[in-house]
C-alpha cells in the first residue's frame, strides 16, 4: 500500500493568464478526510483539477499512487480518483438514476449497474429520487445525486468541490457524515470547503492554501487557528469551546 | 412521483411502420403512378412489368427514396453529433454552417475546374466541412456563448462565397439552386453505396460512443473524472460528423434543419441517453426527409420544389421554438 496516495512535486501551472502555483509540494498520505481551504483564488479547485489531469502539468510533478499522472490513462486515473466538481444541470434531462450510473463509464458497465446504482442513492439518501429528471430535483438533492455518482464509480480517492453548497443545514450535516464514514471505511476523502467550522468539526486534516502555495498543512485543529485565520483571510476570529465542541466565531 | 417518457420501442417501431408507409407511398407517387403490386413485381418478377415501369421502379424512385432514408438518417447523426459536443440544443450542421461550407468548397473546386461527377468532389467538400467546423470548435472553446451566432453569421458568409463561386464557374442557376436548397433528384446507385458506406461507418463510430456523449453532455470536469479522453471523443465525432456533412453536401446539397429537428423530437420522447436517442433520431430523420421529398415532389407535379423549402418551412419554427426555451429558461 502507498504511504501518500498523492504526491505532488514542484507544481507550477495555473491557467493561461493567471499562474496560480509555483513549485507547490503537497503529500496527502492514504484514509482520512482532509479539506481544502483558503479564500477565492488561492487555487483550491485548480488543485483538484490537477489531480484528475483536467490541467495538465509537467511529467514527474503529480503522483497518483506512486505513478507519474502523465503516465497515466484518463481510464486509470478514473478507476482511482473520482471527482464532484460545481457542475449545474443546463438542459440535460438526465433521470436521477442515468446520471449516477455514467460514474460506471470507466468500468464499461453503465447499462449493467443497477445494484450499484441502488447502492448509491441509499448511501445518500435519495432513493426516491431516481426517476426524477435532474433537472426538476432542489439545488441540494441534485449535490447528493453528484456524490452518489461519485460513489458509485468506486475509487480509492473522491475529490468533491465544495459538495455542501445549495444544502440546508440538515442535509450538510448528512453529507459530511457520510463522508466521514467513507473515510473511515478507508477511503481518501479530499474535500473544498469554505465553512471553517464544517472543517474543524469533521475533517482529520486540512490544507489551508493561499495564493497558491500551501500556508499550513496538518490535524485540523493545528491549521485553522486564530492566527492562520487572520493571516490568511484577513479576518478577526475566535475559537470557543460550547458543550466540549470547538467552534470559530468569526 | 415517477417521471414518466420513454418508450423507446415503440417510438422506435411507430417510426418504422411510418418510414414503410412513405417508402411504398414514395415509389407510388410521381408523374408516373405505380401500384404496390407493380413495386413488388418490379422487385421479385420484373419480366412481369413494362422495361419502362420497372426502369422508374429499380433505377429511379428506389434509390431516391433510399437515398431520402439514407440522407436524413445522415443529417440526424450529424446534429446529434453536433448538439451533444457543443452541448447545445440548436446545434445543426446547417445552422452552424458547415454544410455551407463544404458547398462552397465544392464552389471553389468547380471554379478551379473539378467536374460534378469528379471523385475528388467529396474530398474537396470534407476540406471545406472540417475547417468550418474547426473555426467552430476554436470559437466554442474561447466563448461558448457565442457559438450560434458565429455559426450564424458564419453560415451566411459562407452561402453567399458558394453562390459567387458557382457564378464564377458560370454554372447554370439551376446547379446554385441545387447546393443552397439541396435536391435528391441525382440519386443514383452508384452513390447510394458511398452514402451507405459512410452513414454505416459514421453510425457504428458514434455508436460506439453514445456513453461518452452522455458524459459530454456534463461539464468537463465530470466527464474526464470519469475516464474519458474529452478532447480525443469530441475530434473523432466531429471528424465523423464532417466527413458525413461534406458527403450529404456532394450529393444532395444543403438540407437544413432535419439534423436540428430530429433529436429535438426524439429527445423530448425518450431522453437525451443517447444509446436510444442516436438510433431514434436517425429514424426520424429518414421520416422527416422521406415526407419532405414526398411533398416537394407532390405538389407542383410534374415539376418538383427544392427540399431544402419544405425541410426549412418545418424546421425553422422548431429553430425558434427551441430559443425561445432558451431564453426562457
Amino acid at each position: 500500500m502507498a504511504e501518500n496516495v498523492i504526491r505532488i512535486n514542484g507544481l507550477s501551472g495555473g491557467y493561461e493568464e493567471n499562474t496560480i502555483f509555483k513549485n507547490l509540494e503537497l503529500s496527502i498520505p492514504e484514509g482520512g478526510f482532509t479539506a481544502i481551504a483558503g479564500p477565492n483564488g488561492a487555487g483550491k479547485s485548480t488543485l483538484l483539477k490537477y489531480l484528475i489531469k483536467e490541467l495538465k502539468c509537467d511529467d514527474n510533478s503529480v503522483f497518483l499512487m506512486d505513478n507519474d499522472i502523465n503516465s497515466m490513462r484518463q481510464r486509470e486515473i478514473a478507476r482511482l480518483i473520482s471527482f464532484q466538481s460545481q457542475y449545474n444541470p443546463k438542459g440535460d434531462e438526465f433521470t436521477v438514476s442515468e446520471a449516477v450510473a455514467l460514474g460506471r463509464f470507466t468500468y464499461g458497465d453503465v447499462r449493467f449497474s443497477d445494484d450499484k446504482v441502488r447502492k448509491a442513492l441509499q448511501m445518500t439518501g435519495i432513493e426516491h429520487l431516481a426517476d426524477k429528471y435532474i433537472t426538476r430535483i432542489s439545488g441540494g438533492e441534485f449535490q447528493l445525486a453528484m456524490l452518489a455518482r461519485t460513489i458509485c464509480q468506486d475509487t480509492r480517492i473522491l475529490c468533491l468541490d465544495e459538495p455542501v453548497n445549495n444544502l440546508d443545514p440538515r442535509h450538510q450535516m448528512m453529507l459530511l457524515k457520510l463522508l466521514r464514514q467513507l473515510a473511515s471505511e478507508g477511503r481518501t476523502i479530499i474535500c473544498v470547503l469554505h465553512d471553517l467550522n464544517a472543517i474543524l468539526w469533521n475533517c482529520s486534516r486540512c490544507i489551508l492554501l493561499d495564493k497558491g502555495n500551501v500556508f499550513a498543512y496538518g490535524e485540523t485543529k493545528s491549521v485553522l487557528t486564530v492566527e492562520n485565520i487572520k493571516t490568511v483571510y484577513g479576518i478577526d476570529a475566535e475559537i470557543i469551546e460550547h458543550k466540549g465542541k470547538l467552534t470559530i466565531i468569526y | 412521483m415517477k417521471e414518466t417518457r420513454r418508450r423507446p420501442f415503440a417510438v422506435g417501431i411507430v417510426l418504422a411502420a411510418i418510414l414503410v408507409i412513405l417508402a411504398f407511398a414514395g415509389i407510388c407517387l410521381g408523374s408516373v403512378r405505380i401500384t404496390v403490386s407493380d413495386i413488388v413485381r418490379a422487385v421479385f418478377n420484373p419480366s412481369s412489368i413494362s422495361r419502362n415501369t420497372a426502369y422508374i421502379i429499380r433505377n429511379l424512385r428506389i434509390p431516391r427514396i433510399l437515398s431520402a432514408i439514407l440522407t436524413g438518417a445522415s443529417l440526424a447523426l450529424c446534429g446529434v453529433v453536433f448538439q451533444s459536443v457543443f452541448r447545445n440544443p440548436m446545434a445543426d450542421s446547417y445552422v452552424l454552417g458547415v454544410s455551407s461550407g463544404a458547398s462552397f468548397f465544392v464552389g471553389l473546386g468547380f471554379v478551379v475546374g473539378i467536374s460534378f461527377v469528379d471523385v475528388s468532389l467529396p474530398v474537396v467538400a470534407f476540406c471545406g466541412s472540417i475547417l468550418t467546423t474547426a473555426l467552430l470548435f476554436l470559437i466554442s472553446r474561447r466563448n461558448t456563448g457565442t457559438l450560434l451566432l458565429s455559426g450564424i453569421a458564419l453560415n451566411f458568409f459562407l452561402s453567399a462565397m458558394t453562390t459567387l463561386t458557382i457564378y464564377l464557374s458560370n454554372r447554370q442557376a439551376d446547379n446554385i439552386l441545387f447546393w443552397t436548397l439541396g435536391s435528391l433528384g441525382s440519386s443514383s446507385w452508384p452513390r447510394l453505396l458511398i452514402l451507405c458506406v459512410v452513414t454505416i461507418a459514421a453510425t457504428l463510430v458514434v455508436g460506439r460512443n453514445t456513453e461518452a456523449m452522455d458524459l459530454l453532455l456534463m461539464d468537463d470536469s465530470t466527464a474526464i473524472s470519469s475516464g474519458l479522453n474529452v478532447k480525443a471523443v469530441r475530434i473523432i465525432l466531429l471528424v465523423t460528423a464532417s466527413i458525413v456533412t461534406a458527403t450529404v453536401v456532394c450529393f444532395c446539397g444543403i438540407i437544413g434543419f432535419v439534423g436540428l429537428m430530429s433529436p429535438h423530437f426524439m429527445r423530448i420522447l425518450v431522453g437525451p441517453k443517447h444509446r436510444r436517442l442516436l438510433p431514434l433520431s436517425m429514424l426520424m430523420g429518414a421520416v422527416i426527409l422521406l415526407f419532405a421529398d414526398i411533398v416537394c415532389r407532390s405538389l407542383i407535379a410534374p415539376s418538383e420544389l427544392p427540399i431544402g423549402i419544405i425541410t426549412s418551412v418545418l424546421g425553422a419554427p422548431v429553430f425558434l421554438m427551441l430559443l425561445r426555451r432558451k431564453r426562457h429558461g
